[in-house]
């Protein structure tokens, strides 16, 4: 900007301005720490306003210019005499004796298309770089979640691209599954996964994807930003970070900002898809945030209304019913667990709050199972509803399949001989346990699950050596992508497995067979 | 509110009753040695400050002004205002603070008006730089 523009635009700043005088009510900091205030005054103060710390106050104007923005905090005490409040911010910036100002405004942060494609704080303040935001709605953080009469049924599917959970542990749209596991199971690979599988639907019904990191590490956040970037899913997504090294304050708000935003899209009758990674780290934060605001502890430490601050964020999650735009907001929390143990306080709680969870194992990720979800536990509640006719079709009784092969698997550690009927039982769910096998970062389009998963149950990979499964697998993927396209175009476009298309799939992998003859067999 | 503290705030309602400070005093010292908490009696000083602090930041009102001569036409403007906080003129303290470099900024009982330059440059400042 040139100089003669600047002293233009202060020139038109000074002749528009208006002089107000501001009128407020005011408290003064008594106690700070740890990012924590009492403030003393403040009797308007209702619970969860914004009140704002006056920094300028006292300070000369060359001085107040320097003060970097506006230091807020969030009310989240209501005591007899004095209120507190926890800093979003910088807690050096606040000193006692400072005077509080009431801003009347409920915690609410920016929304809009604006958003997608950027990364944000918990305060919805753009943190990477490209610029503030110009045209955005304000949405408040904290807000009631749809009522029982607002809501419909679930039953669109969201397709993650994951064979194993579109084909086992379906979810649906508005629906909360919780995808809980050790930490280094796969559990950010499978949501952001589910993310990147957005790509495959046609734009109008793709959801808008929302990704909530909590105590994150910046350099991970940043990893998957690189991502979704390199996959073309950034432009759907907005990324909403309270990395480990913010404040507390920030890691418990985090995950109601992200709803907030995505509460701007459900309005409008959108798609959307939040993943909360994780909510066990907003609970730690909550619990650091009520020891210092002094409010018993309870269980574990944690403060008594720990269930409330998930059930109120997930209960957010819904579809809509026409009448309310048809708009959804889908949600996938994560919980790390401990050494798995999926009885701990906050994991049993969010397991009871959600419509279903997967478990990732570690064993089965040590053994090369990737996503190492032990489908045996994992289930989806509300999901096989808005699972297409042609998933149901192929994937009927994949589960039980599994379950009995996990069964005989044990049990074939300890015998010696086993009749030929267990045998190819085994060997067909060593097979199928291949099939399901993906990488990460590459989701896979439901019609093509669908055409595999119809090929494993014909036994087509039956004359397969199991090593070799997953790569004939992917040979077939693209042999169906250049040979039967319409026929996957027509599953995705019906949903359903027509005799038709299960024909000319049968033609195509008799075609794909006769091509590559040294694929098929079990050595 | 720790044990010193409900102590201090017992001997202030007490004192502010209309009993005699060393009265107060003396009976607040008898409990305490009856007690066993003869210890805590010589930090009930510091609690008591914090609380006269505490009562003066409610009950005083501030008036800041840039130059001593704006204060009459300040006294003007902050009239009807001060009937709405229940304060007499007699109980405003004024302040000269050249920062603000003109007008005036008036704090107490709660609530704070703000009508110095510094705060409308500010203003301004702020709109140019964020816009």
């Amino acid at each position: 900007m040139s100089q003669n523009s600047i002293v233009e635009k202060i020139i038109k700043e000074i002749e528009e301005y208006a002089p107000t005088v501001e009128h407020r009510h005011v408290g003064s900091v008594t106690a700070v720490g740890d990012g924590v205030v009492a403030i003393d005054g403040l009797s308007r103060a209702v619970m969860s306003e914004i009140v704002e710390f006056e920094e300028t106050g006292k300070r000369s104007l060359a001085r107040a210019m320097e003060v970097e923005g506006s230091l807020y905090g969030l009310i989240l005490n209501l005591e007899e005499d004095s209120v507190r409040a926890v800093i979003l911010g910088d807690t050096a910036r606040v000193w006692e004796g400072m005077s509080v100002k009431s801003t009347g405004r409920i915690l609410s942060v920016p929304a809009g298309e604006e958003l997608l494609g950027r990364v944000v704080n918990a305060l919805g303040e753009p943190i990477d770089g490209k610029g503030a935001f110009e045209n955005t709605t304000m949405m408040p953080v904290e807000r009631q979640a749809a009522g029982v009469i607002d809501r419909k049924r679930v039953s669109v599917p969201l397709q993650t691209g994951i064979k194993a959970i579109d084909s086992m542990i379906p979810i649906g749209r508005g629906q909360r599954e919780l995808i809980i596991g050790d930490r280094g199971t796969g559990k950010t690979t499978v949501a952001i996964d589910a993310i990147i599988n957005q790509k495959n639907e046609p734009k109008e019904k793709r959801p808008i994807c929302i990704y909530v990191a909590i105590g994150q590490k910046e350099s991970k956040t940043a990893r998957i930003a690189e991502q979704l970037r390199n996959a073309g899913a950034l432009d759907y997504t907005i990324i909403v970070t309270a990395p480990a090294s913010a404040p507390a304050a920030l890691q418990f708000l985090a995950p109601y900002s992200g709803v907030a935003i995505g509460e701007y899209f459900m309005d409008q009758g959108k798609d959307v898809l939040i993943i909360y990674d994780d909510l066990s780290k907003q609970a730690v934060a909550y619990r650091e945030l009520s020891l210092l605001l002094r409010r018993p502890p309870g269980r574990e430490a944690y403060p008594g209304d720990i269930f409330y601050l998930h059930s109120r964020l997930l209960e957010r999650a819904c579809r809509l019913t026409p009448e309310k735009g048809g708009g959804s907001i889908t949600a996938l929390p994560i919980i790390e667990t401990q050494e798995g143990d999926v009885s701990g306080y906050i994991p049993t709680n969010v397991i009871s709050i959600t419509d279903g969870q997967m478990f990732l194992i570690t064993d089965l990720f040590n053994k090369g199972i990737r996503p190492a979800i032990d489908v045996g536990i994992s289930v989806s509640r509300v999901g096989s509803d808005a699972q297409t006719k042609a998933m149901k079709a192929v994937a009927g009784g994949l589960k039980l399949e599994l379950a009995q092969f996990r069964e005989l698997e044990a049990f074939m550690q300890f015998a010696q001989d086993l009749d030929k009927a267990t045998a190819d039982r085994i060997e067909s769910g060593r097979r199928m346990v291949e099939v399901l096998k993906q990488k990460n970062g590459a989701p896979i389009p439901f019609e093509k699950q669908v055409a595999i998963l119809y090929a494993a149950g014909q036994k087509y990979f039956g004359d397969v050596a199991v090593a070799k499964v997953t790569a004939v697998e992917a040979k077939l993927a693209d042999f169906l992508d250049a040979q039967s396209s319409k026929t996957l175009a027509e599953i995705r476009k019906t949903g359903q497995l027509s005799d038709a298309s299960k024909k000319e799939l049968d033609k195509t992998m008799g075609e794909f067979k006769l091509a590559h003859p040294e694929l098929f067999s079990r050595t | 509110m720790s044990n010193v503290d409900v102590y201090a705030e017992a001997l202030w309602q007490t004192i502010k009753k209309g009993e005699s400070p060393k009265k107060a005093a003396l009976a607040l010292k008898m409990t305490l040695e009856r007690h066993g908490r003869s210890m805590l009696l010589s930090r009930i000083p510091r609690a008591l400050a914090r609380i006269a602090a505490r009562e003066e930041r409610r009950d005083g009102v501030v008036l800041s002004l840039a130059r001593e001569k704006d204060a009459a036409s300040a006294h003007k403007e902050i009239a009807e205002t001060l009937l709405k906080m229940g304060a007499k003129k007699e109980d405003i303290k004024t302040v000269i603070d050249s920062d603000l470099i003109g007008g005036w900024r008036l704090e107490g009982r709660g609530e704070l008006i703000d009508r110095s330059h510094k705060k409308q440059l500010l203003s301004i400042y702020e709109n140019v730089i964020h816009s």
